[in-house]
């Protein structure tokens, strides 16, 4: 378990360097002029100019990158342009609320997509497993913004159920917090049920087809027993593993519909960011992202290595 | 071969008239092929008794692991079925076939025990394998889980596993393929079922492990009584384990006999092939037949007439390949050969 969680390390350096070598070239790349959401339009050039050194935008890319870096290594993203305020306390401002929404979305797309793979694989070809299968192909064409604005739609305005946007801290009101990530985490968690219910049904019934479910079969275990402990656990690996891949999507899912429910957290932190010229906050919080990526998808690998004691015994 | 048949068949009838004995008849199975209906089983009937061993012996595909998961009800969902099997013991005749599923369930572990053909996709991967045997006796409620676990392990110390409580906390994978071959006993063994269905019990092993694996199988048939249908392509094998044996040929019995009657003199061409392509079986008179050239039918593809007249050197034109043969009595045995009486007198 030790030696895989170091082979996975080790791998996940390179990719963060590349990583990162792109967030510095895409903000650097944006057109605009940073001088400008310092300075505001109306600043002489040799203000201007006068900023650019200080800032050190006059020097090449190459040693701005490695300055960033040293200075992300150690912990210091920078201020924002704007504000003045230090990245990382904004990020460790709305990281959480990022965070509550990916993990309520997984939740909901594990609780839609894995028991209706289940009830579509033990009928399969029936009325169930075709509607299933018609709903999460509808689930993955939605493009999340319009699922965020039918559902707004819907449960806020037609209905007025849920409140359509806002934000309270979990810590604060925690009633109040859940009520209003329904709709997001909807959005999120229900373009990934899809996939995650198609994946449920293939590893589903694959499994079940199996010679030693027919043993249990053999040995009187009643047919719900032999769906959940002989059949899930064996087809839980592929569907974590699936999860898993997806959390990037995932993330940047909550990240894109952060901003159709105005959630403070890292969307629309970086939206804002673009729209503001505010390079360090882009570079931050984009960092951030690609960081959370990685680490969950490191996650994902030892979850596997855990569910299936082959893989751990290895 | 049985050293004291009278003395076996004495045991067999007493234990026929107190213990189970299950019954099939004219079990039919086909299967769905492009549309088609295709035959895989065409009437088959047997019996076994309590206390006796009956082998269902044919080669690869005459349906023998079809017939065994009929028994089980466990047949593929794309398989459909007719025929009776019926389980009777003094306390009545329970139909088998007409048993809802949860019925069937609480039989399943406790009076019938399978050993399956594949030890190795047979077991599940991911569960330690004294819990898989345990589950049995946890599943029909039978003992407390802690009772279970302990049981396990003493029926894995009774299969010949050294370092049992260790052994069972394995999974499959960790075991050799006779270890593994002998959890499957084990599981099925430790419900103490009426009838055990035990399907090539011995055909991944080696030699050595094949005869202990046997040996183990018998005794505890013996000691508690069991019905055993044991399938097997290998006639020396049946040899050593059986009462009566079945012939199977593309989905039916094509002769059935008390086994060494059948392996002394074997009446219907196939079975004499079957004897003489093992050597050890084989003597000088049956030379002559030696190997059965050409191959099984496929099921859909049966010829017309005796299935195995192709095949048979004594096939006659006109008679073997025309109508169905029936299974006639000859000489204690039935037969599924229509020039056994000629080919016996002359
Ligand atoms: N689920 C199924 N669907 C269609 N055909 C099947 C199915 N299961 C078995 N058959 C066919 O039924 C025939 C008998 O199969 P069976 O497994 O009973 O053979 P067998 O005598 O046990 O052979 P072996 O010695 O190889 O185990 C074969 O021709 C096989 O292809
Ligand atoms: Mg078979």
């Amino acid at each position: 378990m030790l030696r895989l969680l170091a082979s996975r390390i080790a791998q996940v350096i390179p990719v963060l360097f590349v990583m990162s070598l792109a967030v510095f070239a895409l903000t650097d790349l944006l057109p605009g002029d940073p001088t400008i959401t310092v300075l505001g339009e109306n600043a002489t050039p040799q203000q201007r100019e006068v900023l650019r050194k200080e800032m050190g935008l006059d020097r090449p890319a190459p040693l701005r990158y490695l300055d960033w870096m040293g200075r992300t290594l150690s912990g210091d993203l920078g201020r924002s342009l704007r504000t003045r305020e230090p990245v990382t306390a904004m990020i460790a401002a709305r990281l959480p609320v990022t965070v509550e929404l990916t993990i309520l979305s997984m939740l909901v797309a594990s609780l839609i997509g894995i028991p209706l793979g289940i009830a579509a694989a033990l009928k399969p070809n029936s009325w169930i497993d075709f509607a299933v299968s018609v709903t999460a192909l509808a689930g993955m064409a939605l493009p999340f913004f319009w699922a965020g604005i039918l559902l707004i739609r819907l449960f806020s305005i037609q209905l007025g159920w849920l409140p359509p946007s806002g934000y309270v801290p979990i810590w604060v009101d925690p009633v109040r917090n859940l009520t209003l990530m329904v709709l997001p985490s909807l959005t999120v968690g229900g373009a990934m049920a899809g996939l995650i219910m198609r994946q449920t049904r293939s590893a589903m019934l694959q499994t079940l087809g199996q010679d030693f479910i027919r043993t249990a079969r053999a040995k009187g275990v009643p047919e719900r027993t032999v769906v959940v402990r002989h059949g899930l656990r064996s087809a839980l690996l592929p569907v974590v593993t699936v999860i898993g891949l997806q959390s990037g999507a995932l993330i940047g899912g909550a990240v894109v519909t952060e901003t159709i429910f105005s959630l403070p957290g890292l969307g629309t932190m970086i939206v804002d960011g673009i729209f503001q010229r505010d390079f360090a906050v882009i570079q931050g919080a984009l960092l951030t992202v690609v960081l959370a990526v990685v680490v969950v998808n490191l996650l994902t690998d030892l979850t596997y290595g855990l569910l299936d004691r082959r893989v751990r015994l290895a | 071969m049985n050293p004291l048949p009278a003395l076996a068949a004495a045991a067999s009838e007493k234990a026929t008239q107190s213990g189970p004995t299950l019954a099939v008849s004219d079990l039919r199975i086909s299967a769905k092929r492009d549309r088609k209906s295709v035959e895989l089983l065409r009437g088959v009937s047997f019996h076994v008794a309590s206390g006796e061993t009956l082998a269902l012996v044919g080669e690869s595909g005459c349906g023998k692991s079809i017939t065994s998961l009929a028994v089980m009800g466990l047949l593929a969902p794309g398989l459909s079925m007719s025929g009776e099997v019926a389980l009777t013991d003094a306390g009545g005749r329970i139909d088998l076939v007409a048993l809802s599923a949860a019925e069937r369930r609480k039989l399943c572990g406790r009076r019938l025990g399978m050993i399956f053909q594949e030890p190795m996709t047979s077991l599940n991967p991911m569960q330690r394998v004294g819990d898989q045997i345990a589950e049995t006796l946890t599943t029909h409620g039978i003992c407390s889980r802690q009772e279970a676990a302990r049981r396990a392990v003493a029926m894995l110390d009774r299969m010949g596993i050294a370092d049992p409580g260790r052994r069972a906390l394995a999974l499959p994978h960790e075991l050799s393929g006779g270890m593994r071959q002998r959890v499957m006993i084990a599981m099925a063994m430790i419900g103490e079922p009426d009838l055990l269905i035990a399907d090539e019990p011995t055909t991944a092993l080696d030699v050595t492990v094949q005869a202990q694996i046997l040996e183990l199988i018998r005794d505890l048939s013996r000691e508690r009584g069991m019905a055993t249908l044991f399938i097997s392509h290998d006639l020396a094998v049946v040899a050593d384990i059986a009462d009566r044996v079945a012939v199977m040929y593309a989905g039916e019995i094509v002769e059935t006999g008390p086994i060494d009657q059948v392996l002394d003199a074997p009446l219907h061409p196939y079975t004499i092939g079957l004897i003489a392509s093992r050597p050890a079986l084989s003597t000088e008179r049956r030379a002559r037949l030696s190997a059965i050239f050409g191959a099984v039918p496929e099921p859909g593809r049966r010829p017309q007439g005796c299935a195995f007249h192709p095949r048979c050197s004594l096939a006659k034109p006109g008679l073997c390949d025309v109508g169905d043969v029936p299974l006639k009595r000859f000489d204690g045995r039935d037969v599924r050969c229509l020039r056994v009486g000629e080919r016996v007198q002359a």
